[in-house]
Order: structure tokens, then C-alpha cells, then sequence
């Protein structure tokens, strides 16, 4: 839109004076409230935790408003916090699962704590195909699983996730195709 | 290739079949909002006052540094004149050694025309008294 650049230009400068933060913050988390929150909800998958890390997500960018220069896209900055919250309460969830899991326990047993975790979900819209889909989703790497996330349901560009990831459009369109293989086996099987 | 065979992922929902509490965006910014303002305000960063001493802080060691220099430069020439006046000295003393030593060398050579006698005879009336048997 054409509209919308100089009115970014604008919250971002007045995020960057102290004397103006306060009062344009609310503008910040209306605008990226909802695109943040489906990113880290399909990583995380439960609404809970989503809405926890979400909201350490803003009390982290509020605190290091000073360190954003602008350099980059103020979205691209929030994306790339989100990505590394989600992704650290991914990990210490696993080592936690780890811990409690006993010696006998499969190696699917992640898979079907995600899959039970899903299936127990109350905040879904009742469509199969869709479950069956986030069962699938859910089964990836956390990293595949943000790539097809960011490609699949968000449409962003190659060039867009790899400035958020930093990792090289050749690795992502890899990791993508691989994660749609994967996604048809899954469902080949359900 | 079979065009009209569609990819399987085409087919799949778009829809990630998830949804939220009523209200929940709405309610958000509301709740961040109150989360930060009772985060604790951050520490003020004191400035301490700029005092006569800081303005002129800078040109006092540059005065220091210059007066330190014309001192050094001051202490050579010092040592420099110093070394001179002891040379002159020496050059002195030298000079008043040398011309004893002439007058002696003269007295011998025209004394000895006296004879010994003479010689012997005034360093008597001098006071000095020669032991002839060391001499």
C-alpha cells in the first residue's frame, strides 16, 4: 500500500524518541499483535504459552527500543524476537519432556506429545484437514516447521524469511521442499 | 508430466485451523500496556555538573605539558653551562699550573747559572730545609 511506508517511517521515529515511545507504542503492538501471535502460535501450538511469549516479545522490544536503529524493517526486528523466544520455549518444553520421559519411551514419543497436545487443544476450528495438517506441521524440525509457516500460510518471500532467519534463499527453498515431502507422508498415513 | 495432476500441498487448507479467545486481540494491548508500565523505570543516568575545573582541565595539562617541556629543555642548558664553567675552570687551573711550571722551568735554567749555591742559599732564606743526605 502505498500509505502505509510513510506511516511506519513515522511510528518508527517516534518509537526511537524517548519523549514519543510511550504514547506510539500501543500503535505498535495493534499492528503486529496478530501476525507475531500466529507465528509463535504454530510453533508453540498451545494459545497459553503463545500469549506468554507474545507478550515477552513487546516488554523485550519496549526495553531495546534503544538498540533498534532502523537499519532494519521494524516487523523484520519483531519477527526475528518472536522466532527466538518461540524457539527457546520450544527447547527448554523438549528438555523438560526429556527429563520426565523414562528410559523405555519411544523416539516418536515427541511426535505424539505434539499430536496429543494438538488433539487436546481447545482453541481450534473443528476442520479435520486443518488438524491433520498442524498434526503434520508439528512433526518437522521447529526450523522446517518456521520456514513452511512463513512460506505456507504467511506467502512470504524467500528473500523476506532469509533476511528474518539469516539463513541463505537456497538453504530455505531446500528446507521447504523438504518440509512439503515430509507434510505428504505424514498425511499419507493419516 | 500430467499438467492437469495438481501438487498435493495445493489442496491442503490454507487454514491452520486454530483460533483465539474472544476479545483476545482486542484485550492485548491493554494487558502489555500495563505490563510496562509497571516494569521499573530505568535508572536515571546522572550527568555530573560541568565545573570551572572541567572547562579548563584540558588547557592546564596542555600548560602543564609545555612548562614541563621549557623546564627540561631549561635543566640541558643548565647542565650545558655548568659543564662549560668547570671546563673553564680546569682550563684555569691549567693554565696557572702551566705558567708555574714555565716559571719554574725559567728559574731553574737562569738560577742554575747562579750554581747551586745560590739555589740552596735562597731556599734557606725561603725556610726550607734540605736533607742532603735523601736528596
Amino acid at each position: 500500500m502505498p500509505t502505509s511506508t510513510p506511516k511506519k517511517t513515522t511510528l518508527e521515529e517516534r518509537l526511537r524518541d524517548a519523549a514519543t515511545r510511550r504514547e506510539a507504542f500501543p500503535e505498535l503492538v495493534r499492528e503486529f499483535s496478530q501476525p507475531i501471535y500466529w507465528q509463535i502460535r504454530r510453533l508453540v501450538q498451545d494459545h497459553d504459552d503463545a500469549n506468554d511469549i507474545l507478550q515477552n516479545v513487546f516488554i523485550k522490544v519496549w526495553q531495546n527500543l534503544d538498540l533498534f536503529r532502523g537499519e532494519a524493517k521494524l516487523s523484520t526486528w519483531l519477527h526475528k524476537i518472536a522466532i527466538n523466544e518461540s524457539l527457546t520455549h520450544l527447547q527448554s518444553t523438549q528438555r523438560r519432556a526429556t527429563e520426565s520421559l523414562d528410559a523405555a519411551s519411544s523416539p516418536n514419543d515427541d511426535t505424539e506429545h505434539h499430536g496429543l497436545q494438538i488433539a487436546s487443544d481447545p482453541w481450534i476450528d473443528g476442520d479435520q484437514a486443518a488438524l491433520t495438517l498442524r498434526q503434520a506441521i508439528a512433526s518437522l524440525p521447529p526450523k522446517q516447521q518456521l520456514v513452511f509457516n512463513m512460506k505456507y500460510f504467511d506467502e512470504m518471500k524467500y528473500e523476506e524469511i532469509a533476511e528474518i532467519t539469516g539463513t541463505s534463499v537456497g538453504a530455505l527453498k531446500a528446507s521447504y521442499h523438504l518440509a512439503v515431502k515430509k507434510i505428504e507422508e505424514f498425511i499419507s498415513r493419516h | 508430466m500430467d499438467k492437469g495432476k495438481k501438487k498435493p500441498h495445493n489442496e491442503w487448507p490454507k487454514s491452520n485451523g486454530m483460533t483465539v479467545p474472544e476479545g483476545f486481540f482486542e484485550g492485548l494491548e491493554e494487558q502489555v500496556m500495563a505490563r510496562i508500565d509497571a516494569l521499573p523505570a530505568p535508572a536515571p543516568v546522572v550527568i555530573p555538573p560541568v565545573t570551572f575545573w572541567h572547562r579548563i582541565r584540558p588547557y592546564t595539562y596542555l600548560a602543564a605539558m609545555f612548562t614541563g617541556i621549557w623546564l627540561m629543555l631549561n635543566m640541558f642548558t643548565l647542565f650545558g653551562g655548568g659543564a662549560e664553567a668547570v671546563v673553564d675552570q680546569h682550563s684555569l687551573a691549567d693554565l696557572t699550573s702551566s705558567a708555574s711550571n714555565a716559571y719554574l722551568s725559567d728559574y731553574i735554567e737562569y738560577s742554575s747559572a747562579t750554581g747551586d749555591y745560590d739555589l740552596y742559599n735562597n731556599l734557606y732564606e725561603s725556610g726550607i730545609d734540605i736533607d742532603f743526605e735523601n736528596f
